[in-house]
This record gives structure tokens, C-alpha cells and sequence, in this order.
């Protein structure tokens, strides 16, 4: 946790610094696409599958070589997955949608063409699960439908995730990086679109109850809106 | 130019991150204890339901026996056995007591553990099952029913009987459950006239005080009969509790808890009358869940001892990926599919359920014709 603490210091530090030079203020918002990434080959009739969620965060870019920003983007961010099963088990599933609070920083290089901005940003994130929703359909094995007892009845079931101490890593740490674009509409205001590809470093369940890692990996898909702050005398 | 070393580094690290995930369970066999030490650990990492609430310290078991197992060598025959002896110790804490072991080597395939009934072995209020089939014909009426069926499952007879007490009592009794199947079969058997006279007292009730249901010495059988026998006491689901299966691969990756009900049959009318249970330590699985099922109506009360505590039912681990599994050409394991919670929210599994009106098992009442727990249902019924 202290290191977390003097990371986040850091970056507000940073926030407070960019208000003295070229700085961009945002908004932005858009659709996620995450997998987890582990190995269920041992596993009967059962796939993994992404989830489509949603992302929100503030950016704050801040200039400090002609081609080269600092980035931070505090928000939320869903992660989701789905374990499915296939072929005579179809219809059992389990699905999870996590919902993140993260701050990613790094840097971004950009390119500028009259009232337009290309830029491809990296850097370092860190995340904490902050809610968690569960929602899929079970076997009931006291349940059949069939006189030779082999078709379940399903149960199901949509409620939110308890976290489990033992078993939940809630912090997540990973890198990012991504292409970024920005439209000028007026000295001030622009136009911002981006992707980012997160990828989580660090398990989501702690080393000591499960061999399999599992990682998150995140596409972000996001549009908005920034808004240019006055120069100050500090620019170099 | 600097943008471009930019997006340089950029690739570098995109191709430097990438990384495949192995996994340790394995359907090969072993050739080294070594593996079927490891194949066993991570199956029960993955398989095994009761995680949550096992007092097992399944790391602690990793760091001391593998080293253990990686001085055995597999085709020394005395190995294998010290082996059987390390499985034997590493497992007997466990709580689920539906849980064995059967060993596949040729070596030691007579070996078998059983930790749950190791556990009842070493309780101070142990004692040998007895059969209450003929204790019970004692008490009944004449002209009771008794049929046998073994052409439904032909590695095991199942046995029922029927009939009244003082004329106002019903009682319904079997050795083990596989009524449903029984009930259904095509080929005429002994079974299927004791159900339909039982089916018939309960639907026509007049002139009966109570319903006396003895699943004593009972070690369970097919879960299709919870809806079939339980059914035919209700007009409407039954909640009897929760069940919640693995939904990954992690020690503690759980589904959510899901209701439980039993369904009724269909055209039945609920039974009013009190129902008694009479269950013991040799009430297993289907028959403590059937007589814990009964025991959420609110006329039933159950007498007897605390039943054996094998609560979770298992089925081939296809249908969960959790339950029963096997380390290739050395061991197979049964094992609970599902954890279950009564509806009071408590886990049963290892502890049992204990018994409305305690009555101990007393071999020389018995011995005598006289069956203190049966008496003790009796003297309940005004």
C-alpha cells in the first residue's frame, strides 16, 4: 500500500505541476472489450468468452517536449468474461462483470497536422475492483425434466459478487498503450477519440488459492472532449 | 525521428509481454509419483467443494508431502503401499463424507479411503449399522407390504415395505433410494405395489393419525427420488435450501448459493397429517437429504441420532467440472458435485443432522425386540 500511496502522491503532484504549462483538461467515454486470459483446458465442454462493458474517465495531458505528453486518465472501467458451456451441457453459464476504478499514466508522442493530432500513448495503470456482478444459469441436481434423470433443470441466478478475502486480489496493476486523436474545434476545445489496450499484470485471484493465473485484458473505445488551458508564464 | 524510436520501443514491448498460461491438470497418466502427487493436489485445488469450510490446510499439505512423494519410486511395491498410507493421512480431515478413494494401480487396487467413515470409526458413540427391515415388521400390522426389485439396478436389491401401526400409523421404509427408477421401470417388480399402497394411504388419509417414515441404516442412492417421494407431500415447491457448484479453477471459485425446492407430483394433495422421520448415523446422503427435505414441513419432527453428514450429492464432473475425478491409471476419487446448505443456512456435511427427539442406539434393546427409537415415535402420537 505505500507504494500505491506515494504512486498516486505522484500523479496528483503531477496534476498540480501541469497547470503551469500547456495542459489539456477532458472528458471521455465509450464501450470496453475485456477477456480474461488463463487456461481452463481441463475443463469439459467450456469456453471463455469476452464481455462488452462501458468506460468513463477524465484525461489530463500535459506537454513537456513539442512531441511528448504526460498522460493521466483516472475512471471506471468494466471487465468482464464469460465461462460457457457447449454441446449437450449448453445453456450452463457463468457470467462476470467487474467494474474497476483506474488511473493510467504514461506518455504520449504526437504528430500535429493543422487542426489535427495523432498521437500513440504507453504507460503504467493501476486499478482496484471496486464492484462486481454475477449472473449466469446452474444445474439443479435435484431437478430433471426427463424420465431417465439426465436432463437439469437450470437455475439461475443475477446478483451482486461478495467479495471473498481469501480469494480476490482487488488491486490490479498492469501496462497500456494505445492510438489517440484530437480535432481541433476552436483554440480551446477539441474533439478527442482513443483506444487503449490494458493489460493486467497481476492476478485476479491471489497465488495461494488458485496455480491458473488469470488476467484481465481490456480494449477501451472511447470519445469526447477536451479543453485546452491558458499557457502560462512557466512553459519552457 | 523521435517518434519513431518511440513507437520502436512501443512494439518491442508489446512483443516482449506476451505469455501462454499452462495448466497443471492433466488427463495423461503419471509416470512419477512426483506427477501423481501434483495431478492429485491441483484436481482437489479445482475439484473439491468444500474449500469455503474444510479445516484441511491444503498448502500446507503441498509443502509437506511432496517432498514425500518424490523419494517414492512407482515401480516399488512397497512405495505404492507407503503411498496409499500418505494419501490416507493427507486426506482424513477432510469433511466431505461422500468423499473415497479407490486405488486403479493393479498394485494396491484393494486399497480404498474413506475418511468420513475413519472419522465415525474413532467417535466415541460408534457402533455397527443395523438393519431396522425386520425390527420394523414387528410394529407393523399384518397384512403389511414388502416387495424387492433387483432387475432395476442389478448390483443391488432395493427393498421396501409398507403398512400401518395400531391401524392409524402409516410407515414407509426402503433400504436405500432408487424408488423413482424402480417406480418407472418396464419390468414388473416387488417395489411397485408397496409404492402405489403408500401413494394410495397418503392420498386417502381418513383414519390415519401420522405418517412415520424410517430411513434409518439407509445409505441413499438416486436424487431423483427427492422429487419423487417428497413430492407427493406438497401441492407446491418446497424450499429445502441452497446449492452451489465450482465456476473456475481456483480453490474458492464458487457460483452463487441457488434456492432449492422440491417439486411436487403432479394431482398430489399436501399432507397435513404430523410426519415423523426416524433417521440414524447410518442415514447417508438421499436419506438424511430426504429426511432433512421432509423436515422443513412445519408438522414433521425427526427422532433418532444425528445422521452420517454426506449432504452433497455428486454426479460425474462433466456436468459442474467440480465432484468426482480420477488421476489416470492410479487413483479415482468420489467426491460431493455440490455444496448444500439447509434452509436454516447451515452446512450439515461432516457434522450430520441431528434428530428432533435424541434416542441412542441400544443393541440389546433391539436384541430383544424392542426398538427404543421406533418407541419413542410412538409415544410422540397421541
Amino acid at each position: 500500500m505505500t507504494g500505491k500511496t506515494a504512486f498516486l502522491a505522484l500523479i496528483i503532484l503531477s496534476l498540480k505541476t501541469s497547470l503551469f504549462a500547456q495542459s489539456f483538461l477532458g472528458a471521455e467515454g465509450g464501450l470496453t472489450y475485456n477477456s480474461y486470459h488463463t487456461n481452463i483446458s481441463n475443463r469439459t465442454a467450456t469456453e471463455l468468452s469476452g464481455h462488452a462493458g462501458f468506460n468513463f474517465s477524465l484525461s489530463l495531458r500535459y506537454k513537456i517536449l513539442p512531441w511528448l505528453y504526460v498522460i493521466a486518465a483516472p475512471g471506471l472501467v468494466q471487465k468482464g468474461y464469460s465461462m460457457n458451456r457447449t454441446d449437450s451441457l449448453s445453456g450452463e453459464y457463468d457470467q462476470h462483470i467487474n467494474t474497476y476504478v483506474q488511473l493510467p499514466v504514461g506518455v504520449g508522442a504526437v504528430y500535429e497536422r493543422q487542426r489535427w493530432r495523432f498521437g500513440l500513448d504507453l504507460g503504467l495503470y493501476t486499478g482496484y475492483w471496486l464492484y462486481g456482478h454475477i449472473k449466469g444459469q446452474t444445474a439443479d441436481i435435484f431437478g430433471t425434466t426427463d424420465v431417465a434423470g439426465e436432463q437439469y433443470t437450470l437455475v439461475a441466478y443475477n446478483q451482486a459478487y461478495s467479495f471473498n478475502q481469501q480469494r480476490d486480489n482487488r488491486w490490479e496493476e498492469g501496462w497500456w498503450m494505445g492510438p489517440a486523436v484530437q480535432y481541433r474545434l476552436t483554440p480551446s476545445w477539441w474533439l478527442t477519440a482513443g483506444t487503449k489496450y490494458c493489460q493486467s499484470l497481476t492476478r485476479q485471484e491471489k497465488a495461494s488459492v488458485s496455480p491458473i493465473p488469470a488476467y484481465n485484458r481490456t480494449w477501451l473505445f472511447s470519445l469526447g472532449g477536451a479543453w485546452s488551458l491558458p499557457k502560462s508564464k512557466a512553459h519552457p | 525521428m523521435k517518434p519513431i524510436l518511440f513507437i520502436l520501443l512501443v512494439s518491442l514491448l508489446l512483443t516482449a509481454c506476451k505469455k501462454n498460461i499452462s495448466n497443471p491438470i492433466s488427463s495423461d497418466a503419471p509416470s512419477s509419483f512426483s506427477q501423481v502427487f501434483d495431478q492429485f493436489w491441483n484436481d482437489m485445488n479445482t475439484n473439491y467443494v468444500y474449500w469455503d469450510i474444510d479445516t484441511t490446510h491444503w498448502d500446507a499439505v503441498y509443502t509437506r508431502y511432496a517432498p514425500l512423494f518424490s523419494s517414492l519410486q512407482p515401480a516399488d511395491t512397497a512405495d505404492l503401499i507407503r503411498s496409499v498410507g500418505y494419501f490416507r493421512t493427507m486426506t482424513a480431515g477432510l469433511i466431505d463424507h461422500h468423499y473415497s478413494v479407490s486405488f486403479t494401480n493393479p498394485v494396491i487396487k484393494d486399497s480404498t479411503l474413506n475418511p468420513g467413515s475413519d472419522q465415525w470409526k474413532n467417535d466415541p458413540d460408534f457402533h455397527f449399522s443395523y438393519s431396522y427391515l425386520g425390527s420394523d415388521q414387528h410394529y407393523l400390522d399384518s397384512g403389511y407390504q414388502y416387495g424387492s426389485d433387483y432387475t432395476t439396478n442389478t448390483s443391488t436389491t432395493l427393498i421396501a415395505e409398507s403398512g400401518t401401526i395400531h391401524s392409524d400409523i402409516l410407515l414407509f421404509t426402503c433400504n436405500q433410494f432408487m424408488l423413482s427408477a424402480s417406480w418407472q421401470s418396464s419390468i414388473s417388480n416387488g417395489v411397485q405395489p408397496v409404492l402405489h399402497y403408500f401413494f394410495q394411504r397418503l392420498a386417502n388419509p381418513s383414519g390415519l393419525k401420522a405418517i412415520l417414515l424410517d430411513f434409518r441404516d439407509n445409505p441413499g442412492g438416486d436424487v431423483n427420488d427427492l422429487n419423487f417421494l417428497v413430492g407427493h407431500f406438497i401441492n407446491q415447491p418446497l424450499p429445502i435450501g441452497y446449492t452451489r457448484n465450482k465456476n473456475g479453477n481456483g480453490r474458492l471459485d464458487y457460483t452463487p448459493w441457488v434456492g432449492i425446492r422440491v417439486s411436487p407430483q403432479s394431482g398430489v394433495n399436501a399432507v397435513t397429517l404430523p410426519i415423523y422421520v426416524l433417521a440414524d448415523r447410518y442415514s447417508q446422503s438421499m436419506a438424511e437429504i430426504t429426511t432433512m427435505a421432509l423436515r422443513a414441513l412445519p408438522q414433521c419432527r425427526v427422532v433418532g441420532e444425528t445422521t452420517y453428514g454426506a449432504t452433497g450429492p455428486f454426479t460425474e464432473n462433466a456436468l459442474y467440472d467440480d465432484g468426482p475425478f480420477d488421476v489416470a491409471g492410479f487413483l479415482s476419487v468420489t467426491t460431493s458435485s455440490v455444496e448444500f446448505k439447509y434452509i436454516d443456512g447451515k452446512s450439515y456435511e461432516g457434522k450430520g443432522f441431528p434428530p428432533d427427539y435424541p434416542v441412542a442406539y441400544d443393541i440389546q434393546a433391539l436384541g430383544s425386540g424392542d426398538d427404543p427409537q421406533m418407541d419413542k415415535v410412538l409415544s410422540l402420537i397421541p
